[in-house]
């Protein structure tokens, strides 16, 4: 018969399977060993806590990390109002179409929009962090290390503005300078 | 059990004589059942214990994913792919990726692709580790499924301090990664690594050579390797029935060439060479972690071209020209080429393929997906008839069919 | 026949009633070798070409040669007929039954092509481009099995003293045969 072609590969490495001695078809061996492992982790677990996996929930709580997404929260100027600007980036990127703002004109500032309602909900929202990378003024973040609240209605898992912003603090990142020559190069590399 | 051959059943006169009397009986197994993990309904013609044929029932997950991907962006179907395969996300993340650079035809940063290979092994080791623990679990060894719940529990620690979610985690982009691995990686992984190490060998130590559990594994589930290519059959299920084909290794995609790691191919074809191999694989993924990590250089992990992907967010804050790739980025979508791709990547279960056609606009045309699984699940029937049901629940186990993924 | 190549992928559209002989070509030739069908899918070109309007894809691959190729076939909108390569590669199987439930086309000589991944009663194709994203399906009313749901159950039947008859072939000697359920189908066997 011919043979079929196969694929050959310098990497493969076939594993030998061993038969059964006569000590293992005879059960008693391989139930002693695994008792054994048993017995071992349930006297590490009673007499030290070193190797225990599980915490103590809700007395001891695992910190989360740095770059956890929970709950949204809205950054602040310095005078208390919030940095969005209504650019609807945010709204836009978001996956799930849970951000609804509503933009509102403010004329006597260099800044002329401002959001009259910004709104998430939560119960929509799928926590993929889209929103934080698309706002171009660092108004809503993600890193507020709070896990999500369940509600016992749908309205409640409606955040508004306020909420947002009383989650919120104000925020180092500075905006309106010149970046002068990486730019420019970059520019005359692309355009 | 698992050797014995189908018996003939007694004719109908045999049947009168004796006074028994035996029928053909239809039975639904799922949607929702203990021993199918996903939810999948197999409705069995029985006879007896004998399987007569089988007819597996899935789409119960399905939930458009290739209409949803026509009808977002490129960077939307992200968050998508997390939910295809639930057990490594991070897998589906980079096929899908790879994908839309393909197409644009661009090359991602050396660093990049080495973290992506990182993130890629790391959820390896996770599936492998889920199929593991579940196959033990429904075989009735419930303390190998806690020992390889908690190792990949661990793995998900990991996950959710390189990305901020354990299992939504949407952290790869088109041209790069959303962020660069954090600095504390190296030596969290070394701890994870040691604790898995311990619970592979608790693992082994348990049920390597438990005669209970390899009577059920050994001989049963079989598929010769002739049906198993013609029907598409790929990764470990392929590798078991001796045929040395890894995407890996045939086209090597990120840094897969520059690694030492060998390939554990099987040689009958049965579920325990399914399990073998993957355990041996964990291993194999382990050290290609090590590996990288060595050899990981210094730089960015995004290209430098910001009609792909965003402007750092500084330079958005401070300059016109960011701020203006950045929104045309946002509102417009992501621009690729019209055209048309097929890539494939080495998923836990096998080959992972998109095919995507671009038509030049923000959004895809069309996005289809090749679960590793779907062709899997699609031979049970073949390898199922004529056995008895009780070896149905390994060969399903070993299989490893995913719902989110074979659903789509 | 027609080929091209965009990015490495190289890809040749076959007329239609040529396409099993390509395919079996494909397979059986021993340069090309082509042992495995990795997917099948199709493209819906409703707004892009006026010529044809669907693509149905085939991709295949050579384990022995590590080679791709993609395979198209063009359709018109009032005659979506292929011929079915499940002869060919069993893999095909599947994935033109899913063909099938995604855009409605029909292989021909597919040995059992219903509908994969949605119920018997969706009504359309999702994936056409005419099937709107909001679409919404009409309410499947309950079905009826024909028998009362006491009997319908697969056990029914067993029990020979209360001697019960479900469906015909009722032999003299009790036993009782079990209502065909529409969701399987004992003819159809795979070859």
């Amino acid at each position: 018969m011919k043979q079929p072609l196969r694929p050959k590969s310098e990497r493969a490495k076939p594993f030998e399977r061993r038969e059964m001695t006569f000590a293992e078809k005879l059960f008693y061996p391989a139930i002693w060993e695994g008792l054994k492992v048993t017995t071992k982790h349930l006297v590490e677990n009673i007499f030290g806590r070193k190797h225990t996996v599980t915490l103590e929930y809700p007395e001891v709580q695992r910190p989360y990390p740095e770059r956890f997404r929970g709950q949204h929260r809205l950054m602040q100027r310095d005078d208390g109002s919030p940095r969005c600007v209504a650019c609807m980036c945010c709204s836009t990127a978001c996956p799930s179409n849970c951000i609804t703002i509503v933009a509102g004109e403010r004329p006597e500032e260099t800044i002329e929009k401002f959001p009259m309602r910004f709104e998430i909900d939560l119960l929509k929202c799928i926590y993929c962090g889209m929103c934080v990378e698309a706002c171009p003024c660092d108004a809503i973040r993600m890193d507020s290390g709070v896990h999500p609240k369940p509600t016992y209605n749908r309205q409640a898992a409606i955040i508004d503005k306020e909420g947002l912003l009383a989650a919120g603090a104000k925020t180092i990142a500075t905006q309106g300078g010149t970046f002068g020559s990486r730019v420019a190069g970059h520019l005359k590399k692309h355009i | 059990m698992s050797t014995e051959t189908v018996r003939e059943y007694l004719t109908e006169e045999e049947e009168d004589r004796i006074g028994l009397h035996t029928q053909e009986m239809i039975l639904n197994m799922g949607p929702s059942h203990p021993a199918t993990h996903g939810t999948v309904k197999f409705t069995l013609r029985l006879e007896g214990e004998t399987i007569r044929d089988l007819d597996p029932d899935i789409g119960y997950l399905h939930r458009g994913f290739e209409k949803m991907c026509e009808n977002a962006t490129y960077t939307h179907a992200f968050p998508y792919t997390d939910r295809l395969n639930y057990c490594s996300p991070f897998i589906n993340n980079v096929g899908y990726a790879l994908a839309v650079e393909k197409l644009l035809g661009i090359e991602i940063t050396e660093r990049c692709k080495y973290v992506r290979t990182i993130i890629s092994e790391l959820h390896r080791i996770s599936d492998h580790l889920t199929c593991l623990a579940a196959t033990s679990l429904e075989l009735g060894a419930f303390t190998v499924f806690l020992y390889g719940v908690q190792s990949r529990e661990e793995i998900y620690v990991l996950t959710e301090e390189i990305c901020g979610a354990r299992l939504t985690v949407s952290y790869v982009r088109i041209g790069g990664l959303t962020d660069d691995l954090p600095e504390s990686f190296a030596d969290h992984w070394k701890l994870v690594k040691r604790r898995l190490d311990k619970n592979l060998y608790d693992i082994d130590k348990l049920i390597g050579r438990n005669r209970i559990f390899i009577d059920r594994m050994q001989n049963t589930g079989i598929l010769d390797t002739e049906t198993a290519i013609s029907y598409g059959c790929t990764g470990p299920f392929l590798r078991a029935c001796g045929v040395e084909y890894d995407v890996r290794d045939a086209a090597p995609y990120l840094v897969y060439d520059r690694l030492d790691w060998t390939m554990p191919t099987g040689t009958r074809g049965d579920n325990w060479d399914r399990f073998l191999i993957r355990l041996a694989e964990i291993e194999q993924s382990i050290s290609m972690i090590d590996q990288c990590i060595e050899q990981m250089p210094e730089g960015p992990v995004r290209i430098d071209d910001w009609r792909v992907v965003l402007p750092p967010k500084d330079e958005v804050y401070n300059s016109i020209e960011a701020m203006m790739a950045h929104f045309k980025l946002i509102m417009e979508g992501l621009k690729v080429p019209p055209g048309e791709v097929y890539s494939y990547t080495e998923g836990a279960n096998g080959e992972l393929g998109f095919f995507i056609v671009s038509d030049g606009s923000g959004k895809p045309s069309r996005v289809h997906v090749r679960p590793p699984c779907y062709h899997l699940v699609a031979a049970l029937p073949e390898i199922m008839r004529g056995k008895l049901i009780q070896d149905l629940v390994p060969t399903f186990d070993t299989i490893n069919m995913i719902g989110g993924e074979i659903d789509r | 026949m027609q080929a091209y190549a965009h990015r490495g992928d190289e890809c040749v559209v076959v007329a239609r009633d040529q396409l099993v002989a390509v395919a079996t070509h494909c397979r059986d030739e021993p340069s090309m070798h082509f042992d495995m069908v990795v997917d099948i899918t199709a493209i819906d070109h409703l707004e892009t070409f006026d010529e044809f309007r669907f693509e149905v894809v085939y991709h295949l691959y050579s384990l022995p040669h590590k080679h791709r190729l993609r395979i198209k076939v063009r359709l018109d909108e009032d005659d979506v007929h292929v011929p079915s390569v499940s002869g060919v590669w069993k893999g095909a199987l599947w994935t033109e039954r899913e063909t099938y439930d995604m855009f409605g086309i029909l292989f021909d000589g597919h040995p059992d092509l219903r509908r994969l991944l949605l119920y018997p009663e969706f009504e359309g194709h999702p994936l056409r481009k005419d099937y709107g994203f909001a679409d919404i399906q009409p309410l499947v009313p309950l079905t009826d099995i024909g028998v009362p749901m006491s009997l319908g159950t697969p056990f029914a039947g067993t029990n020979r003293e209360r001697g019960i008859a479900v469906g015909e072939g009722t032999s003299a000697a009790g036993k009782a045969l079990i209502p065909q359920t529409t969701a399987f189908k004992p003819d159809v066997v795979y070859k």
